[in-house]
């Protein structure tokens, strides 16, 4: 009887919280309870940007959170947490994954931190929350935005956008007193969720921004001691989850958006043109984080050569 | 050990040895390194270097030396004196007139900022010597510094109240409104007590002298209260005015501190110095005993600490408003020995669902959970407000008798609470009004 | 009684990083008027407060115990007799050795990864913060450990001037 103890960076209450308690859930009864995963919430125990070292070290067992926390350690990890303007939808992502060599880079890549990437899943695109209207590509000149640091900042100061840096907390009074005009969180049901539109009425939908991927990751050593059969359990839970989240986040999108348009917000839906705009300047920041490591590169030639293989790029 | 015994070796270790006068954060941080090692071997252990380095460059935290600074300065310049003169020349004639000024300053400051700590220590800087010096029961101007600094927490804007609700998927902005009537509620209750205790008790409140009332002169009208009044609006202005972030406001009002003393003429390098060395002591002080508490928070919930407090409520077979109550009690109990950030990481993932099932509003319970958290800023042996002013007081005011004045604020606290649970409106009036 | 300067008018070495805080100031205020005033915010101003407090934040830590000034609660102890109260000295120096000793001893292996590979902030500025904090955590931990080892030997058995850090 083998117990990890993971930890995600995500509520309890929230889609993605729900969703990895339930992979816990589910490992548990496909291994017949041989298997226990305890899903720390909230990054109670450790803080959400340490959570992936704290795995490799084994004061975890397992990080839930996200690549896009240790894109320090390796800037190929920026291509496992966001590729920022470039899918359109979760399926998308798990076809790269699976068939477009991703799986591949990440056994590589992850292994070297002593770190096994058992799957990824995906809500929908996120939404960006603004006190101006954000009906296309040129809207974003001169717009001052809490950006998260990071890839999402440099390409929005290439269309002309003011990221500030400063801590999410501080949006909701940054936002309500002009500091900043708009801020990055989640996806659109999430945003809602956590009062972004009772203080911004304007937002992007669908989403084309971002696309964090979440990754459910195990300490290497403890992934090897592990009967094979109980591997495949973890597998199958993490793929269970992800082929429910994007239906989940896609409803609660929808939901919210009919919620939000009766509360006077304002949904500005961007042009296929607007949206190929933003994904050719995103390409060149990819390009320019490419470079930065060998594995950096492998992983931007393998999305570059599966987007074009889906038509996403020419 | 089985995450019950962790729960009683934790609360009696750290209980004993605080009792037997260990530094807090020693005691707190060698349990949980102990209880980390024989938990989960010597891996495990290093969480201890991670909790200490994640805290170390949480930015939020920056807002508190700027706040301590800011108060160093204040009161090695004579404004804070002339300004208070000023004060007790107007409210002189009123009994208890210099604790009520200390109490509306107390809420103009938590308009501006959102932490625990800076305002108190503002307030034990500027105020309470300026109360001691005007013979004022040091209890009840202990305990007015104390209540009134940790309302910083509890008007919006609130580090309280924004890490609720992240934690609990719930609206920040809804959060602040619902807060305000509650805030100026229990900012109100003080005030009745301040002024009630001065009215009933001679030795609480020096008595009005006429003398003082005449003595309000032109020059420290305008050296004392014109540069407080232009500080405050300053920093007020660079929040609400889109100016500023709230922690960067805490920096520009340091620099606007040292301009307003330089035009006072004041303004020395030796001055600075002594203002920057009480500040480096301060934070020393506070932020190591928040690191330690922290380390145990995190091997706590590293134990299971979750699923032992919901094995508690669960199973329980009680009504709905007995839950709630039996979670407030909760809140107190632990907040009797842990931090507020600690407290909200163990319990908010866990008894928000339960919560929301049960039909409350989970708005309204961020409220009573920000009630219960002034309660454990002030509640005995692990009361933040208490570290704080000790901090900055003069050597003789002992954390015992800063805990020992404290209890009448902490009952004022459980009434405004009760009205909360049995009056859900105090607090989602506001928010269904506005948005 | 205590032979340490009263805190405020200390001056020693010990005391420069407290300078740090007005550097914090100005990089404030560089970053307000920057954004508001000529609308062109940094992406350093942020980090680098970040950074430069994190600095003084742990070395206020060492501060305070070469002062010996960590917040105690010492009603039991001042009614204690001498050799009691040395009984008490001796289990505070063991709980700072063990969470200090922990927090440089185990945290060292990471620590000495982020410093020889240089760990950045993975930020759009990108400044050292892991490879400089983790490493700098554990140097200050170590001594704030061997400075407890010099306040146990330096407070006499008797008298009240060896209370120096109750508060
Ligand atoms: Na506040
Ligand atoms: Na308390």
């Amino acid at each position: 009887e083998t117990k990890l103890r993971f930890q995600t960076h995500h509520s309890a209450n929230s889609l993605q919280g729900k969703a990895l308690l339930r992979f816990a859930g589910l490992v548990k009864e496909m291994s017949g309870g041989r298997l226990t995963v305890e899903m720390l919430t909230s990054s109670a125990a450790v803080k959400s940007t340490e959570v992936f070292e704290a795995a490799s070290m084994g004061i975890l067992d397992g990080d839930a959170t996200g690549a896009g926390y240790v894109t320090n350690k390796d800037a190929a990890f920026q291509f496992f947490g966001d590729v920022m303007g470039g899918y359109d939808n979760a399926e998308q992502i798990y076809g790269w994954f699976n068939d477009g060599g991703g799986r591949a880079i990440a056994d590589e890549l992850y292994h070297r931190f002593n770190m096994h990437l058992i799957g990824i899943f995906v809500a929908t695109p996120e939404s960006l929350g603004s006190t101006k209207p954000l009906a296309g590509i040129a809207d974003l000149k001169g717009w001052k935005f809490r950006s998260p640091p990071g890839m999402e900042s440099e390409i929005f100061q290439k269309l002309g956008s003011g990221p500030v840096v400063m801590p999410f907390g501080e949006v909701f009074t940054a936002m309500s007193s002009g500091v900043v005009s708009g801020a990055d969180a989640s996806t659109l049901a999430v945003n809602k969720g956590l009062g972004l539109y009772d203080v911004g009425k304007h937002t992007t939908w669908p989403g084309f921004h971002s696309m964090p991927i979440e990754h459910v990751t195990v300490n290497l050593d403890k992934w090897k001691a592990l009967p094979d059969d109980l591997k495949k359990v973890m597998e199958k839970a993490v793929a269970q989850i992800a082929a429910e989240v994007p239906k989940q986040s896609a409803a609660d999108d929808e939901a919210a958006a009919a919620e939000l348009t009766k509360a006077g917000v304002t949904i500005h839906n961007w042009s296929a043109e607007d949206r190929g705009k933003f994904r050719a300047v995103a390409q060149q920041v990819w390009a320019d984080w490419s470079k930065r490591t060998p594995l950096a590169g492998k992983a931007y030639e393998s999305h570059v050569g599966y987007m074009k293989k889906i038509g996403l790029l020419k | 050990m089985s995450v019950q015994l962790v729960s009683a070796v934790l609360l009696f270790g750290v209980f004993g040895l605080m009792a037997i006068g260990v530094p807090l954060s020693y005691a707190a941080g060698a349990l949980a390194v102990l209880v980390s090692y024989i938990q989960f071997g010597p891996n495990a252990v290093a969480i201890a270097h991670k909790t200490v380095y994640g805290l170390a460059t949480e930015y939020v935290l920056i807002s508190v030396p700027m706040f301590v600074l800011m108060a160093s300065l204040l009161e090695r310049s004579s404004l804070a004196r002339d300004l208070y003169d000023c004060l007790n020349s107007v409210f002189g004639r009123l009994r208890g007139g210099v604790a009520i000024i200390t109490l509306l300053i107390s809420v103009i400051l938590a308009a501006i900022s959102g932490i625990i700590g800076g305002e108190i220590v503002l307030l034990g800087l500027v105020a309470l010597p300026q109360m001691l010096r005007l013979k004022y029961d040091p209890k009840l101007a202990i305990g007015t510094v104390c209540a009134g600094g940790s309302l910083g927490t509890m008007i919006p804007p609130s580090i309280v109240l924004i890490v609720y609700g992240l934690a609990a998927d719930v609206s920040v902005q809804r959060l602040f409104m619902a807060s305000v009537v509650p805030g100026l509620m229990l900012a109100g209750f003080y005030l009745v007590y301040v002024v009630a205790r001065c009215q009933l008790d001679p030795k609480a409140a020096p008595a009005p002298s006429p003398e003082s009332i005449s003595r309000l002169d032109r020059d420290k009208l305008v050296r004392g209260v014109l540069p407080a009044v232009a500080l405050i609006v300053t920093v007020f202005g660079c929040i609400y005015g889109g100016v500023t972030s709230v922690t960067e406001a805490a920096g520009i009002a340091v620099a606007l501190t040292i301009l307003i003393i330089a035009l006072r003429g004041e303004f020395s390098v030796r001055l600075l110095q002594e203002a920057l060395v009480q500040t480096l002591r301060a934070c020393g002080i506070i932020l190591w005993v928040t690191f330690g508490a922290a380390v145990l928070i995190s091997v706590y919930n590293l134990s299971g600490g979750q699923t032992f407090v919901t094995e508690l409520i669960r199973g329980l077979d009680i009504s709905p408003f007995v839950t709630v109550l039996l979670m407030m009690a909760i809140f107190v109990f632990l907040g009797c020995f842990m931090d507020w950030i600690g407290i909200l990481l163990l319990c908010i993932p866990i008894f928000v669902p339960i919560i929301i099932t049960l039909g409350y509003d989970p708005v309204w319970f961020g409220i009573l959970f920000s009630v219960t958290m002034q309660v454990s800023f002030l509640s005995p042996p692990f009361g933040p407000a208490a570290f704080y002013l000790k901090s900055v007081a003069p050597p003789e005011i002992s954390l015992q008798t800063i805990f020992a004045s404290l209890w009448p604020f902490m009952l004022i606290q459980l009434f405004a609470l009760a009205l909360l649970l049995l009056f859900p409106g105090i607090a989602l009036w506001l928010p269904s009004v506005i948005l | 009684m205590s032979s340490q300067p009263s805190p405020t008018a200390d001056r020693g070495v010990m005391t420069w990083p407290a300078w740090i805080f007005i550097a914090i100031v100005a990089v404030t205020l560089y970053e307000v008027v920057a954004r508001y005033v000529f609308d062109a915010p940094t992406i350093w101003a942020n980090e680098l407060t970040l950074f430069l407090s994190a600095i003084v934040f742990l070395w206020s830590g060492l501060y305070i115990v070469r002062r010996d000034e960590h917040l105690r609660i010492s009603i039991l102890y001042d009614l204690s007799p001498p050799w009691l109260r040395r009984v008490f000295d001796a289990v505070a120096l063991a709980c700072a050795l063990v969470f200090f000793g922990a927090i440089a001893w185990f945290g060292f292996p990471s620590s000495w990864r982020a410093m020889v590979t240089w760990e950045l902030y993975g930020t759009a500025w990108d400044p050292p913060i892991p490879a400089v904090l983790k490493p700098l955590l554990v140097v200050i931990a170590a001594a704030m450990a061997g400075m407890a080892v010099v306040n146990f030997v330096r407070r006499r058995p008797h008298g009240d001037g060896a209370d120096t850090g109750a508060l």
